[in-house]
């Protein structure tokens, strides 16, 4: 509770109160103008932050839980062979001197065929092989009308 | 309750001068404290409760802030004070003259100087003024007491109804 104050303090009080302060160098628009863009922006960087905050879950989340990549196809061309390669010959350690012999050499085959006899000899001996152009044919037996002729 | 340009233009017209004087008592940078306070009070969602209160309290911690920006800027700038606007609005019909009471008020310490300035020109009531400053209301009052007892030394008021002294 404020304590009673002095009659002359108060004649000093309203004196001074009397005086109107001074008009300042406010424009009363100018207030409004800035008042009223600074409302109009107020939610912007708000609405920043929350839209970055939430992207940056919703990434932070995808990344943590994202399934495992699918595996990615190849192209690539195999050459499978109709007939499986020869097996190595089996190499017995305990005889190594048997496998080193020679193996008997194959028969000739000998031509069956007039064709494959042909073909045998020109394969071996060339052109020299094949026998020689066949003789011309012989005259015919003089006749005694064909004698009597030529006299 | 929600700021509308309406109710912000009433305020601007009723308190703008006077905050301007209290801001002025700590920078001379006043109106533009006083405007910062204005478009801070347009963005509060709510708005304050005592809205009066509310721009006194945040024209005083700007104005402390520009006042310490200003003081380090006059460091380098000598001279700059010399051309102070004026605090009052001429008057005629007054018992004191603006400059002179601009003056004594310059005399007294801040503390009694925010407290007549807050209570005489802003209207605002003690325990108001006592949570401005962060004292008691009491306190308050004793410097407003304090404050106006030396104006009356310094300005040698005249009696405006001599016939009622008591």
């Amino acid at each position: 509770m404020p304590e009673p104050i002095d009659p002359g303090l108060n004649d000093v009080a309203a004196a001074l109160a009397a005086l109107r302060p001074a008009t300042p160098d406010l424009s009363r628009d100018r207030v409004l103008f800035q008042a009223g863009r600074a409302s109009a922006h107020a939610w912007f960087w708000p609405a920043t932050t929350a839209a970055a905050t939430v992207a940056v879950a919703v990434l932070a989340a995808m990344l943590f839980f994202r399934p495992a990549p699918a595996p990615i196809p190849i192209e690539r061309i195999v050459y499978v062979h109709d007939q499986p390669p020869p097996a190595p010959p089996k190499v017995d350690m305990a005889a190594p001197t048997a496998a080193l012999e020679p193996e008997p050499p194959a028969p000739y085959p000998w031509p069956t065929t007039p064709y494959a006899s042909l073909e045998d000899k020109v394969l071996r001996w060339g052109l020299d092989g094949l026998a020689g152009p066949p003789a011309p044919p012989a005259p015919p037996p003089e006749s005694l009308d064909s004698l009597l002729k030529s006299l | 309750m929600v700021m509308t340009p309406e109710l912000l233009g009433r305020l601007v017209d009723a308190h703008a001068a006077a905050l301007t004087l209290f801001a002025r008592q700590w920078c001379a940078a006043a109106e533009d404290v006083v405007q910062e306070a204005l478009v801070k009070l347009a963005g509060q969602r709510p708005a304050p409760n005592d809205t009066v209160a509310w721009l006194y309290r945040v024209v005083r911690n700007g104005a402390l802030s520009t006042a310490r920006a200003e003081r380090r800027r006059r460091r380098h700038e000598t001279g700059a004070a010399a051309c102070r606007p004026a605090w009052f609005a001429p008057a005629e019909q007054t018992a004191i003259d603006g400059e002179t009471a601009a003056a004594a008020l310059e005399t007294l310490p801040i503390e009694e100087r925010e407290v007549v300035v807050a209570h005489l020109w802003g209207g605002l009531p003690f325990d108001q003024i006592g949570r401005l400053a962060g004292v008691s209301s009491s306190t308050a009052h004793r410097r407003y007491l304090n404050a106006l007892t030396a104006l009356r030394e310094r300005l040698r008021v005249p009696c405006p109804n001599p016939s009622t002294p008591d």
